[in-house]
């Protein structure tokens, strides 16, 4: 792997978090990041650009403000080069930018605003530029939803459907990385909920994992095996992976799923305890249901008890073969696992399609920093990803609450 | 661990199978052990003693027939040195025995039969002499379920109640494993209910499985949950006091094995989550203010075998330091077949210094190359018995055979966990 380049010294305690949040695009030579800083003056979403040819990097631009800790840049290109980002928000409107000039992110348009209370976007653009976001949509009196929105080549922004509703009132959350399929009409949506229906401690939550798909660009949606799904989808309707609970003494995360050369959605996930996190990719099997492949096996004997955590991406490499990458956590002290200090990050490549993986870390880390929330470059429609994959992560603590003005170190790396 | 052993040549498929079903037994410096034959005459309940003293170990004792390769015995001992086995069957009335001597299993009175369909016994012995049994019971129109029958002193065999009923109607199996609290009044059962409602083919089932517990106060009176709040009969997996849940659509199944209780009388529960090529082991406790603490048993494997699939359908039990012994399968599933009776199952023993908050895992080794070791089934206090400072174990060296009735040549392995 390449040596990691240091794109901030001012990063959020999430500067790079969000894996539902598509972060880097490349394009004609180009590569642009954006991430989540903490300037002294707050919560600012930066963006810097590697020329590829020469391997320098511009200066940070800054593309606007953040509300908090939760309110990471979402990127990406249309098919005229225009790059286009949503941020900002964490239960509030987001705020929705598109660059001045084609596949240059040094200066951008003016702010749209769209949507209330809303949290975690996606961002994929449409044969047509048609923009698709999906993002957790909270309330006071009711369940919380995954929402979808599309903005038209001119138009506005426009709320198109809830896609998940909780069943549960009070927190959820939706971990969803929505990616196209190969034909660049369906859509793919992975989803990891967690519900939390009372604030009191201890907290308890519910959590799950699904996938779901839609044939048609976001305007009706299946399950996997195309039985159509009732919008909004619940755990009860949905392709459910795994669901589990506080009292069995489990958590269900998530990463960023891709879909692979053959058109086989790849999702990975992790089931966490509170010594150990074990965790999975999953595909669908030909006849219902999922193959789940332990990747915790692949881990070197070093490692091997370490807990694995996949709050990371699946990308594919230009070869066809995938490329995961997550986190491991040294769980034996039972601790926070969130911004533990032994956080390190680990690459897994296959070299038979995802039938076994061969792992080794990423970078050397400080000892007491963690290095985490890897985001890897993915397909949003018209970027192409180059074939050794880019991606960017966070060095530095979690910090309190989400307010805490950091000063971590934001990473870029290549995934080869 | 001490060299094994061998009982006997001709054990069935399930020779030491359902860890539920207490199958050793300790008194006054002897250990009775029984475990289903298949001799040639078909399948037979059988039984050996050792006379701790010299190492010597009897002939074979034949208890009875029993339906097939499901109707393994259960054994207790009760206050005046009286061995009880229950044996037979499999969706049939049980067969029950009394040993004619106290602390001697050559010679037994007569059969007893009681119950309808039931399978899986587990039998312990109460303060006063009263026996108490707990198995599944099978219908053909309504959810199977756990009943709970009491025998006392002198007495029939009673039914008593229906303690556990699955949700979903034809096969459901409870892998109940029930034991005494250290006061020898309090009950406590630990279950692994495994629910098939539509049966494709053995390869293709869609199983829900949950495992749980509960507790009575009152020697299976009255049952309720950990945490004392009642539970009202029959208890499904929405009342009682559930540690885990999963099903088919989400590739796992839960498998659970024969709970025990610390010195500290803190119920020890072990049990695995089991999916195509993996599964993990995990010990649950309970921890004070509710809710379990899990300990992932995988990362105390010997190295070399850490990426082995641990599959708790072992036992716990105590040693005379009072620390928690762990015995369980353990094989190789990169190969996706079948877990049941795979060729690379071997035996794999958990140690602790400290209470099971850590162990060290060591393979108890010996098997042939190719044949499975497994079943094990660890002696476990059941009311009267004298449980040694190093328990003892039986288990089973030979493959599964194919369905419920083939008659096969396994061995069958004594061992002290030292």
């Amino acid at each position: 792997m390449n040596t990691s380049f240091l794109l901030s010294s001012s990063g959020s305690g999430r500067a790079t978090a969000y894996t539902d949040s598509n972060k880097i695009i490349s394009h004609q030579g180009k590569t642009h990041v954006t991430w989540l800083d903490t300037p002294n003056e707050g919560f600012r979403i930066k963006i810097r650009t590697l020329d590829q040819a020469s391997g320098e990097w511009t200066e940070e631009v800054t593309v606007g403000e953040a509300d908090d800790n939760h309110g990471g840049p979402s990127l990406t290109i249309d098919a005229e080069g225009y790059l286009h980002i949503v941020y900002f928000s964490h239960h509030h409107p987001f705020r929705y930018q598109r660059s001045v000039r084609p596949n240059d992110a040094s200066e951008w348009g003016e702010i749209e605003q769209f949507g209330t209370d809303l949290t975690y976007p996606t961002l994929l653009c449409a044969q047509d530029g048609t923009l698709i976001l999906s993002a957790r949509r909270s309330y006071e009196d009711k369940p919380w939803e995954h929402e979808q929105w599309k903005k038209a080549p001119g138009g506005k922004w426009t709320r198109h459907s809830t896609l998940i509703r909780s069943d549960h009132t009070n927190y959820s959350q939706y971990a969803a990385s929505m990616v196209w399929g190969l034909d660049h009409k369906s859509l793919y949506l992975s989803f990891r909920i967690y519900q939390q229906p009372s604030y009191d401690t201890p907290p308890y939550w519910y959590t799950a994992f699904g996938v779901m798909m839609s044939p048609d660009e976001g305007e009706t949606w299946t399950k996997v095996d195309g039985t159509p799904l009732t919008l909004p989808a619940t755990v009860a309707t949905s392709d459910i992976l795994v669901n589990t609970q506080t009292s069995e003494g489990r958590i269900v995360e998530a990463g960023a799923m891709a879909i692979s050369p053959e058109g086989v959605p790849f999702v990975v996930y992790h089931v966490r305890m509170d010594d150990s996190s074990e965790s999975y990719l999953a595909t669908p099997l030909p006849d219902g249901g999922w193959n789940h492949l332990h990747l915790n096996r692949f881990l070197s004997a070093e490692h091997r008890d370490l807990g694995l955590m996949m709050a990371g991406s699946v990308a594919f490499k230009g070869n066809g073969q995938p490329v995961i990458v997550g986190t491991l956590v040294d769980l034996t002290d039972r601790e926070q696992y969130w911004g533990h200090p032994t956080t390190q990050l680990v690459q897994f490549d296959s070299e038979d399609g995802g039938l076994t993986f061969t792992s080794k870390l990423i970078d050397e880390k400080d000892p007491g920093q963690p290095q985490w929330m890897p985001n890897v470059e993915r397909p949003t429609r018209f970027n192409d990803v180059p074939e050794i994959p880019g991606m960017i992560y966070t060095d530095g603590g979690r910090g309190a609450g989400c307010d805490d003005v950091l000063k971590n170190k934001v990473f870029w790396t290549l995934l080869d | 661990m001490s060299t094994p052993f061998l009982l006997s040549s001709s054990g069935s498929g399930r020779a030491t199978a359902y860890i539920e079903s207490n199958k050793v037994i300790s008194s006054q410096g002897k250990t009775h052990v029984a475990w289903l034959d298949t001799p040639k005459e078909g399948f037979r309940v059988k039984m050996r003693t050792l006379d701790q003293a010299s190492g010597e170990w009897s002939d074979e004792v034949t208890i009875g027939e029993a339906g097939d390769n499901h109707g393994g015995p259960s054994l207790t001992i009760d206050g005046d040195g009286y061995l009880h086995i229950v044996y037979y069957s499999h969706h049939d009335p049980f067969r029950y025995r009394r040993s004619v001597r106290p602390h001697d299993a050559s010679e037994w009175g007569p059969v007893e039969q009681f119950g309808t369909d039931l399978t899986y016994p587990t039998l312990l012995c109460a303060e006063d002499g009263t026996l108490i049994l707990s198995a599944r019971r099978s219908h053909e129109d309504e959810p199977w379920d756990l009943e709970v029958w009491k025998k006392a002193p002198g007495a029939d065999w009673v039914y008593h109640s229906t303690i556990l009923k699955s949700d979903r109607p034809n096969y459901s199996q409870y892998a109940a494993s029930m034991v005494w609290g250290n006061d020898h009044k309090t009950l406590y059962l630990g279950f692994r209910m495994a629910e098939i409602p539509h049966i494709v083919t053995l390869e293709k089932m869609f199983t829900y499985s949950t495992l749980g517990c509960l507790k009575s106060s009152d020697g299976g009176e009255t049952w309720t949950k950990l945490d004392g709040s009642p539970v009202e009969l029959p208890a499904t997996q929405h009342t009682a006091e559930i540690i885990m849940r999963t099903d088919s659509s989400q590739g796992r199944i839960l498998d659970s094995g024969a709970m025990a209780i610390s010195p500290d009388g803190v119920p020890f529960i072990a049990y695995s989550v089991r999916m195509d090529h993996s599964s993990e082991g995990y010990l649950a406790t309970p921890l004070p203010d509710g809710g379990w603490n899990h300990i992932h048993l995988n990362a105390f494997l010997p190295t070399e075998n850490r990426n082995e699939a641990l599959i708790m359908s072992g036992g716990i039990t105590f040693n005379a330091e009072g620390q928690p012994v762990i015995v369980a399968p353990l094989l190789d599933l990169e190969d996706g077949k079948s877990y049941w009776g795979h060729s690379t199952t071997k035996l794999v023993q958990f140690d602790s210094e400290d209470g099971g908050l850590t162990f060290t895992g060591k393979l108890l080794g010996g098997n042939e190359a190719g044949q499975p070791q497994w079943m094990p089934s660890i002696e476990r206090p059941t009311g009267f018995n004298d449980v040694p400072d190093k328990p003892g174990m039986i288990f089973t060296d030979g493959g599964r055979g194919a369905g419920c009735d083939d008659v096969l040549k396994n061995k069958v392995l004594w061992t002290v966990l030292d």
